[in-house]
C-alpha cells in the first residue's frame, strides 16, 4: 500500500519533470523511465497483497492529503487485482515509449500529461471514498484528454474534445449514482455508502453507473465514439487508453454497483449482459468494415470489454438468483478476461503502433508482407490477435471457457424468460468470438502476410529491442495465463468471492495442471497439456515426414495461372475479405448495400463498385444530434491545439470545475 | 435486306449458295448506319483477305448475303459502333492480316500475344515480332477494395487455354474479362494453298467437339464453290453425323452443368448415355467423334445395316436414360435454385451480338440455321427449335434438354427413310466462292472459302458460334458471384479451340 | 491407481494410433460407397493411404514470398487436429488425455485449426487461395458457435461437456430421447457437413466454387499430404463425436475388462462403416448448396442449435 501510493506520488513528480525538461534531450526517458519504474512498483505490490503478503499497513490511509474533503486511500483485494492490471498494461506502453527513438522530440505537454494519467488510473482503485475515485477518474480523463489534445495524428482534436465530453457525462452520472447511495449523509467514504446502500434500495444506482462508465468502456449505445478515440492517439497513450483505463471504468463499475450498492440485481445484471453481448457482437461485426489497423483495434478493444461485461452480468443474474457457483465462475471469467485486457489489447495497440511508425501506413490496403520484415512484431500481434479471437492455448480461451461453463448452468435458473435470455447472450456472445478470429485473420492476414501492398510497407523493420521487448512481454504473459491459469485463477477466486459474498467454494481446483472448477461439474480444461501435446505431435510429425519424404523444398515464383507474372491489381483486399461475413450478418443491421456499375459487353468503359454501410446506432441517434453537437464543439473548441501552458491552464480548470460540482453535489 | 445491300453494290459472280455484293467505302459506311437502324439483321461473321473486308448478315426471313468493301489503303469502317459482335471480329482482322478496322471501339490486339514467329501472319508481307510485348491492359473496374483473381491459361478448373480475369469485391463480381487467343494454330495459314481433302482435315481438327459441323460446313462451302452435288445418301448421312454430335454434347454438356451446380449424379448418368453414343459412333463410323468422316463431295464412310442398328439402339438407350434425368432436374428445387436467374443473358445484347444455338434461344431469339435459311435434308425432316425467354443457365438447359430430344427423333427419322445410292461425289477442281452455314450444338458455324483453279485453298474462314457467345458469357458471369462462375462457364461451354483459330 | 493409469495412457496411446488409420479408411470408405451408389467402381478403400504417401514422396514446392507460417501450418493443424481426434472416445472412454480438453475446448482447437488454414492461404497472396480463405471464414463464423450451441443443448441434458463423462452418462441410461437432442444432432450433422466441405456445402469437383481446395491450392509434395491427412482426421472427429454422443454403446468403458476395447474397436468400426455410408448417401442424393446460399446454410445451422439449447433449457426446468 504505502509502495503504491509512493509510485503514485513518484508519477505525480515526473509530470512537472516532463514539463519542465521536455525539450531536453533526457526528458522523455526521464518520464518514460520513471514511469516503468512506478508501474512495475505499483503491479508488483498489489500483486504481492492479492497473493496475502501485505507491505505495510492495510488499513485505510485516512485524511491523507486533502483533509476537508476527506481523501482517503486504502488497499483490498478488489483494488489490488485492477491495480495489477492497470499497471501491467502501463509497464507495457511505458517500456515501449522508453525505446521509441523517433525523431522529433515530444511535446512537453504530453509528457507531462503521461504519467498523470497513469496515476489518475492508479488513484481511482486505491480510492476508499467516492471522493478520491472521482478524483482519480477525473484526473485520469483530464489527462488522457492532454494526451490526444497534443497528438498529430489527424482528427486527434475532434477525437480529444469528444473525449473529454465523454469522461465528462460519466463523471456526472457516476456523481450522482454516489449521491443517490449516500442518500442525505455527506460522508461519501465506502464504508459509510455501504451502510447507506445496505438500508435503502439501489434503485437507479446499477443503471448510473452503467451509464456513467458506457462511455469509458464503450458499451453500445455508446460505443459509436471509442474507437474514432482510441485511434487517435499515439501507440503507447492508446495502448494504456484501450488497455487499461477500460479496465478502471470496470473497476468502478465493480466497486459501485457489487460492492457498495450490494449488487446489480437481476434486471440491471441481465440489462448488462444484454448490452454487453450485443456491444460484442455489433463490435465485431464493425472491425470488420473498418480499413484502418488502429480503429479495428479501437472497435476490438470495445468488443472485448464486452465480453467483461457479459461475465459480470451473468454473475450478477446468478447471484440475485441463487446460483452463487455460477456466479462465481462467470465472475472469475469476466475478472480474468478484464486483466487480459489490459494485457492484450495493450499489446496489440503497442505492435500496431510499430507498424504504423515502421511503415507510416495503418490502411490495410497498404500493408502487407511484414511477417518477414517486422518478425517480432508480426509473432507478438498474433498471439495478442489469438487471445483477443479467444482460441486455445491463450488467456482468452481460458477466460471463454470459464464463461461458457458458466452459462450452461442457465438451465438451472428459475425463470424460463431468464434462462432463454441467457442463451440469447450465450450466442450472441460465442458469435462474437468467432467473428472476432476472422477480424483476427483479416488483420494479420492483411498486414503481416502475403506481399507488401506499398513501397513503405516493403521498407519496414523491426523496431529496437526495448520497444520489441515491451511487445514480447506482454505476449509471454498472454501465452503463460493461457497455459497456466491456475496460479492466477487462485488470486482471483478470492477476489470474486468477496464481491458476491460467497464463501471461497465457487473453484475448489483439481491439481495444478487441469482447470477444472468444481461449480462446472468437474469439466476440465488445460492449457499446458493442449499445447505441449500439440507441440510434441508436431516435431513427431516431422520427424515422420522427414523420414518418409525427406525435407528438401524447391521455392517457386506463384503460379499465375501460366499468364505474364505480374498480374496487376491486389489479390485480395481489406472490404473483399469481410464481404461474404458481412452480407450474411450486417445486410439488416448496418445497412449494408454494394452497388456495382457493369460495364455492358462490347463496352470498353470501367466497370463501378460502391459499398455502402452505417452503424445502426449512428444513423438512427447520433447523426443528428452530431450535427447539432458538433457546430457547439466548434464554437467551443476554436483553437484547437493548445500549448502548453494554455493546456495545463484549461487541465486545472477543468478540475478545479469538476471538484467544486462534486463538493457541491455533496 | 438483300435489295437494300443489291443497292449499294452490285453481286460478284461466282459466289455461291448466297449473293456477295462489293461495295465502296461510302457504301460500306452506309451499310453500318443502316445496321444501327436495323436490329433484326444479325451480322454472322466479319473476316477479311489481304485487301478486302467481307461481312455476311443475315435478316429475319433468313436471307444471307455478303458484303464486301475492297480496303487497298488497309483501313476499313468498322462495324462495332453498331454491332458489338464484330469487335473481336475485327481484332482478330486486324492481328491477322493488318488492316486497320477504323473506330474500333476496342482496338486492342486479341489474337496475338506476340509470342508467334512473325506479325500479321496473314498479311502480304509479315513483319517479325516486336519482340516485347507490352501486358495485355485489361478493362478497368473502379471502386474501393476489389481485388483480382486470375485464372489460367493454365489451371485446373478451365479445361482450355484461357485466361480469365475476375475483378471482385468478396462474392460480388464486378467485371469479367476472358482473354483468348492461347490456343491460336494458325488453321487459316495453313489451309492456303491445299487440296480440299487436305484442308477438310485441318478444318475438322478445329474444335473437337464440333469436328463434324465444321467439318460439314466446310464441305458444303467448297460444294458451294466448286458446284457440286453431294449424293441424296451422303446428305443424309451427314444430317446423322451432325445429330449424334449435337446429342454427345448436349448430353456431356447438361450433366456437366448439372454436376457443377452439385447433382453429380446426373453427371454420372449423362457420361454414361453419351459415351453410349460415342461407341456407337464408334461401330458405325469407326471414330468416336466422327472426325474426318464429313469429307467434300459426301462422306468417308458408309452406314451398314448393322451399324444403323447399333445406333438405333443407342438412340433408344439415351432416350431411355436421359428423359428421366430430365424429369430429375424438373423436379429438384435445390437444383433449379441454382441455374434459375444464375448467368441471366438480356435479350437485347444477345441480338445485338447475333448469339445463335441454344445461348440465343433460351433468350427468345429462334434462330437455327437448319431451318433458317435451312439446308438439306432438314428442309424435309420434321422438328421443333426449343426456345425459352428467361435467358439463364436453367433456360439453356432445358433449351438443350428439348433439342437432345429433337435431335434424337431428328435421328430416327433420318434413319428411317436413309436414301440408298452412293456416299460421295468427285469434287471438280475449279475457282470459285462457298458460303455454308451448318448449325453445330452450339449454333451456326459460319465457313466461307475461295478456291482457286487449280483448286486449292486461297481462303477459308471458319467462323465458330463461340466468336458471339463469349462476350455473352462475361456479361451473364458479371451479374452473378463469384461461386457460379463455374456454373455459368459450363452453361455456355464456349469453346477457345474453335475460336482462336 | 497406477494400474489403472497405465492402462489409459496405453488406451490413449492406441487411440492416438487408431485415429492415423481410421480417418484415411473412413475417406476411401465414403468415396467408395458414393462411386458404387453412382454405378462406379470407385477407387480402392486403401486409395487415400497411397495418395498421401506418394504426396509424402513428392518433392514439395513453396512459394517464394510465403512466411514460416505457410510451412509451418501444415504440420501445425495436422498436430492439432491429430490431438483433437485423439481426445474424442471412439472405442474406450478412459483416455488418459481426456481431462486435458473438454469438448469446448475441442471447438477452440478446431477453430484454431481453421484459423491457421485461412493465415496460410492470406500468406500466398494469391487471389484463388484468398478467394478461399473468404468462404472458409464464412463457414468458420456459422460453424463454431453453431457447434457449441449444440453442444451447449447436449451438455446441459448430460450436465457435462466432458466427451467420456457424456458418454458414459447416455450409456447409464440417464438420458431420454428428447427432441431438443434430435434437434441437436441435426445441427451437429449440418456443421460436419460443412466443416469438412462436404457435399450439400461443397464437394469434390466444385471449381471455382471449392472451399477447401481453394486455401490448400498453393501447397505440394508432403504439405500437400499433411492438409489432406488433417482433412480426413476433421470428418473423423465429426463423425466420432457425433457417434461417441449420441451412440456410444458398445465403448470400452474403465473397468470393463481386457476384452472390451476389442468389443469396442468393433463396434466403433460399424458406427464409422454406418457414417460413411450416410455420408455417401448423402453426397449422392443432395444438391450442392451455393455459396450465396452458405450463410442461410449456416444460419439455419445455428438456429437449429439455438433452438435445441431453448427447447432443453425449458424443458429441463418444466
Amino acid at each position: 500500500m504505502p509502495a503504491i501510493l509512493t509510485s503514485v506520488l513518484l508519477l505525480l513528480v515526473l509530470a512537472p519533470l516532463g514539463l519542465a525538461r521536455g525539450r531536453g534531450p533526457h526528458g522523455a526517458v526521464l518520464v518514460h523511465g520513471g514511469a516503468v519504474i512506478a508501474s512495475v512498483i505499483a503491479a508488483a505490490a498489489a500483486l504481492l497483497h492479492l497473493g496475502g503478503f501485505d507491505l505495510g499497513a492495510a488499513a485505510p490511509l485516512r485524511d491523507a492529503a486533502l483533509p476537508w474533503l476527506r481523501i482517503s486511500f486504502g488497499l483490498d483485494l478488489l483494488s489490488a487485482y485492477f491495480l495489477v492490471a492497470v499497471n501491467l498494461c502501463a509497464a507495457f506502453s511505458s517500456i515501449s515509449a522508453l525505446g521509441q527513438r523517433r525523431e522529433g522530440s515530444l511535446e512537453a505537454g504530453s509528457l507531462a500529461a503521461y504519467p498523470i494519467l497513469i496515476a489518475g488510473m492508479n488513484l481511482v482503485p486505491l480510492a476508499r471514498d467516492a471522493y478520491s475515485l472521482l478524483l482519480g477518474w477525473g484526473v485520469a480523463g483530464v489527462a488522457s484528454w492532454l494526451l490526444l489534445l497534443s497528438s498529430e495524428e489527424a482528427g486527434a482534436g475532434r477525437a480529444a474534445r469528444i473525449h473529454l465530453i465523454l469522461s465528462g457525462f460519466g463523471l456526472a452520472c457516476l456523481l450522482i449514482a454516489f449521491a443517490l447511495l449516500g442518500g442525505s449523509s455527506a460522508d461519501l467514504s465506502f464504508e459509510s455508502l455501504r451502510v447507506a446502500a445496505a438500508a435503502s434500495p439501489a434503485g437507479l444506482v446499477p443503471a448510473l453507473v452503467i451509464l456513467g462508465i458506457a462511455g469509458g468502456i464503450g458499451l453500445a449505445p455508446l460505443h459509436v465514439w471509442l474507437p474514432g478515440i482510441l485511434a487517435a492517439g499515439p501507440a503507447r497513450v492508446s495502448a494504456l487508453m484501450a488497455g487499461a483505463m477500460p479496465v478502471t471504468a470496470y473497476y468502478v463499475l465493480l466497486r459501485a454497483v457489487f460492492d457498495l450498492a450490494g449488487g446489480p440485481g437481476t434486471g440491471w445484471g441481465a440489462l448488462l449482459a444484454g448490452i454487453g453481448a450485443a456491444t460484442a457482437l455489433g463490435a465485431a461485426l464493425r472491425a470488420l468494415m473498418e480499413a484502418d489497423l488502429p480503429r479495428i483495434l479501437g472497435v476490438a478493444a470495445v468488443g472485448s470489454l464486452g465480453l467483461v461485461a457479459v461475465g459480470t452480468g451473468g454473475a450478477a443474474v446468478y447471484d440475485a438468483n441463487g446460483l452463487p457457483n455460477a456466479a462465481g465462475l462467470a465472475l472469475s471469467g469476466a475478472l480474468l478476461h478484464g486483466l487480459n485486457h489490459a494485457v492484450f489489447i495493450g499489446l496489440l495497440f503497442l505492435a500496431a503502433g510499430a507498424v504504423v511508425a515502421a511503415t507510416g501506413e495503418m490502411r490495410l490496403d497498404r500493408l502487407g508482407g511484414l511477417v518477414a520484415r517486422m518478425p517480432w512484431t508480426a509473432a507478438a500481434f498474433l498471439a495478442g490477435g489469438a487471445a483477443l479471437a479467444a482460441l486455445p492455448p491463450l488467456n482468452g480461451f481460458v477466460a471463454a471457457w470459464l464463461l461458457f461453463q458458466a452459462f450452461l448452468q442457465a438451465p438451472d435458473l428459475a425463470d424460463p424468460g431468464l434462462r432463454i435470455g441467457a442463451l440469447a447472450v450465450a450466442a450472441a456472445a460465442i458469435l462474437s468470438a468467432a467473428l472476432f478470429a476472422m477480424v483476427v485473420v483479416r488483420c494479420f492476414g492483411l498486414v503481416f502476410l502475403g506481399r507488401p501492398r506499398s513501397e513503405q510497407a516493403d521498407m519496414a523493420a523491426d523496431p529496437e529491442p526495448v520497444e520489441r521487448w515491451s511487445m514480447l512481454l506482454p505476449a509471454v504473459l498472454c501465452a503463460l495465463i493461457g497455459v497456466l491459469p491456475l496460479p492466477l485463477l487462485a488470486l482471483i477466486e478470492p477476489v470474486a468471492a468477496a464481491l458476491l459474498g460467497t464463501p471461497e467454494s465457487s473453484g475448489a481446483r483439481a491439481g495444478v495442471l487441469w482447470l477444472a472448477p468444481q461449480a462446472a461439474f468437474g469439466n476440465a480444461y488445460s492449457g499446458l497439456l493442449v499445447l505441449a501435446m500439440v507441440l510434441c505431435l508436431a516435431v513427431l510429425t516431422a520427424a515422420a515426414v522427414r523420414r518418409i519424404g525427406g525435407r528438401a523444398a524447391r521455392r517457386a515464383p506463384p503460379w499465375a495461372g501460366g499468364a505474364e507474372p505480374p498480374i496487376a491489381g491486389t489479390p485480395l483486399s481489406a472490404s473483399g475479405l469481410a464481404q461474404p461475413i458481412l452480407r450474411v450478418f450486417a445486410m439488416q443491421a448496418f445497412a449494408f448495400r454494394e452497388e456495382v456499375g457493369r460495364a455492358p459487353p462490347g463496352d470498353t468503359g470501367a466497370a463501378r463498385y460502391r459499398l455502402d454501410c452505417r452503424d445502426p446506432v449512428e444513423t438512427l441517434f447520433f447523426l443528428p444530434l452530431g450535427r447539432r453537437a458538433g457546430r457547439l464543439l466548434r464554437r467551443a473548441g476554436r483553437g484547437g491545439h493548445l500549448g502548453t501552458p494554455g493546456s495545463v491552464g484549461l487541465a486545472a480548470a477543468a478540475l478545479a470545475s469538476l471538484m467544486l460540482l462534486a463538493a457541491v453535489l455533496a | 435486306m438483300l435489295d437494300f445491300i443489291a443497292s449499294l453494290g452490285p453481286a460478284v459472280p461466282g459466289h455461291h449458295p448466297v449473293p456477295r455484293h462489293r461495295l465502296d467505302r461510302e457504301a460500306w459506311i452506309a451499310l453500318v448506319l443502316r445496321l444501327g437502324e436495323e436490329p433484326g439483321w444479325t451480322l454472322l461473321g466479319e473476316w477479311a483477305e489481304q485487301d478486302r473486308v467481307h461481312c455476311c448478315l443475315c435478316d429475319e426471313a433468313g436471307h444471307v448475303v455478303v458484303a464486301t468493301l475492297d480496303c487497298p489503303e488497309g483501313r476499313f469502317p468498322s462495324l462495332s459502333l453498331a454491332r458489338p459482335g464484330a469487335v473481336r471480329l475485327e481484332r482478330a482482322i486486324q492481328d491477322l492480316f493488318g488492316l486497320n478496322a477504323e473506330a474500333l471501339t476496342d482496338p486492342r490486339p486479341w489474337l496475338d500475344h506476340d509470342a508467334w514467329p512473325v506479325r500479321l501472319p496473314l498479311s502480304a508481307a509479315p513483319p517479325p515480332p516486336l519482340g516485347n510485348p507490352e501486358p495485355y491492359p485489361f478493362l478497368p473496374a473502379e471502386g474501393e477494395g476489389l481485388h483480382v483473381i486470375p485464372f489460367g491459361p493454365v489451371h485446373g478448373t478451365v479445361a482450355e487455354p484461357t485466361h480469365l480475369r475476375l475483378t471482385a469485391h468478396g462474392e460480388t463480381i464486378v467485371r469479367f474479362e476472358a482473354r483468348l487467343g492461347f490456343a491460336h494454330r494458325g488453321i487459316e495459314s495453313l489451309v492456303v494453298g491445299r487440296g480440299v481433302e487436305a484442308a477438310a482435315r485441318l478444318v475438322a481438327r478445329l474444335s473437337g467437339d464440333s469436328t463434324v459441323a465444321h467439318a460439314l460446313a466446310f464441305a458444303q462451302a467448297v460444294e458451294a464453290a466448286t458446284g457440286t452435288a453431294p449424293p441424296p445418301r451422303a446428305v443424309w448421312l451427314r444430317a446423322l453425323l451432325a445429330e449424334l454430335e449435337r446429342i454427345a454434347n448436349h448430353l456431356g454438356d447438361f450433366g456437366a452443368t448439372c454436376g457443377e451446380a452439385g447433382v453429380p449424379f446426373i453427371e454420372a448418368e449423362c457420361a454414361l448415355l453419351r459415351e453410349r453414343v460415342a461407341v456407337a459412333a464408334e461401330a458405325a463410323f469407326g471414330h468416336r467423334l466422327m472426325m474426318d468422316r464429313v469429307v467434300p463431295g459426301g462422306v468417308a464412310v458408309d452406314l451398314t445395316a448393322e451399324a444403323a442398328h447399333e445406333i438405333d439402339a443407342a438412340l433408344q438407350a439415351v432416350r431411355d436414360g436421359f428423359l428421366p434425368l430430365v424429369r430429375l432436374y424438373d423436379a429438384r428445387e435445390s437444383l433449379q435454385d441454382r441455374t434459375v436467374g444464375t448467368g441471366c443473358v438480356a435479350r437485347d445484347q444477345a441480338m445485338r451480338f447475333g448469339a445463335g444455338g441454344f445461348v440465343g434461344r433460351a433468350c427468345g431469339l429462334g434462330r437455327d440455321a437448319r431451318r433458317l435459311p435451312g439446308y438439306a435434308p432438314y428442309p424435309e425432316l420434321a422438328f421443333e427449335i426449343p426456345v425459352a425467354e428467361e435467358g439463364d443457365a436453367d433456360a439453356r438447359l432445358s433449351v438443350r434438354a428439348r433439342e437432345v430430344v429433337e435431335s434424337l427423333s431428328l435421328a430416327e427419322q433420318i434413319l428411317d427413310r436413309l436414301p440408298d445410292g452412293p456416299v460421295l461425289a468427285a469434287v471438280d477442281a475449279c475457282a470459285g466462292e462457298g458460303l455454308a452455314l451448318v448449325e453445330s450444338f452450339r449454333g451456326e458455324v459460319m465457313t466461307w472459302v475461295r478456291l482457286a483453279e487449280d483448286g486449292t485453298i486461297l481462303r477459308c474462314h471458319p467462323r465458330d458460334p463461340s466468336w458471339l457467345q463469349w462476350p455473352l458469357l462475361e456479361a451473364a458471369i458479371e451479374r452473378s458471384a463469384v461461386s457460379d462462375l463455374s456454373l455459368c462457364y459450363r452453361s455456355f461451354n464456349c469453346t477457345c479451340a474453335g475460336h482462336d483459330l | 491407481m497406477i494400474v489403472q493409469a497405465i492402462g489409459a495412457a496405453f488406451l490413449q496411446l492406441l487411440q492416438m494410433g487408431l485415429v492415423l488409420v481410421a480417418a484415411p479408411l473412413l475417406t476411401g470408405f465414403v468415396s467408395q460407397v458414393r462411386a458404387r451408389l453412382m454405378g462406379r467402381q470407385g477407387p480402392p478403400l486403401l486409395q487415400p493411404f497411397r495418395d498421401l504417401l506418394r504426396l509424402l514422396r513428392k518433392e514439395a514446392v513453396v512459394q517464394d514470398e510465403t512466411s514460416w507460417l505457410f510451412t509451418a501450418t501444415p504440420f501445425l493443424v495436422f498436430s492439432t487436429l491429430w490431438l483433437a481426434a485423439g481426445l474424442v472416445p471412439t472405442f474406450a472412454s478412459g483416455l488418459a488425455l481426456a481431462p486435458a480438453a473438454d469438448l469446448v475446448a475441442l471447438v477452440g482447437l478446431l477453430a484454431v485449426a481453421r484459423v491457421l488454414t485461412m493465415l496460410a492461404a492470406l500468406d500466398t497472396g494469391a487471389g484463388f487461395g484468398a478467394l478461399g480463405a473468404v468462404r472458409q471464414s464464412l463457414v468458420a463464423v456459422l460453424a463454431g458457435p453453431a457447434m457449441l450451441m449444440a453442444i451447449f443443448a447436449v451438455a446441459a441434458a448430460m450436465r457435462s461437456t466432458s466427451l467420456p463423462r457424456m458418454a458414459e452418462f447416455v450409456l447409464s441410461g440417464g438420458v431420454e430421447p428428447r427432441l431438443s437432442l434430435a434437434i441437436a444432432l441435426l445441427a451437429l450433422t449440418m456443421l460436419a457437413l460443412a466443416d469438412n466441405a462436404r457435399m450439400p456445402v461443397d464437394g469434390p469437383g466444385a471449381g471455382s466454387a471449392t472451399i477447401g481446395g481453394a486455401t490448400s491450392l498453393e501447397y505440394s509434395g508432403r504439405h500437400l499430404a499433411l492438409i489432406e491427412a488433417a482433412g480426413m482426421l476433421r470428418l473423423l472427429i465429426h463423425a466420432s463425436l457425433i457417434a461417441c454422443i449420441f451412440v456410444p454403446w458398445g465403448m470400452a468403458l474403465p473397468g470393463d475388462g481386457a476384452l472390451a476395447p476389442v468389443i469396442g474397436l468393433g463396434a466403433f468400426a460399424a458406427k464409422m462403416a454406418g457414417a460413411g455410408v450416410a455420408l455417401a448417401l448423402t453426397e449422392v442424393l443432395s444438391t450442392r448448396i451455393g455459396i450465396r446460399r452458405l450463410g442461410e446454410y449456416g444460419g439455419w445451422a445455428l438456429m437449429a442449435g439455438m433452438l435445441a439449447a431453448i427447447f432443453l433449457s425449458v424443458s429441463l426446468g418444466a
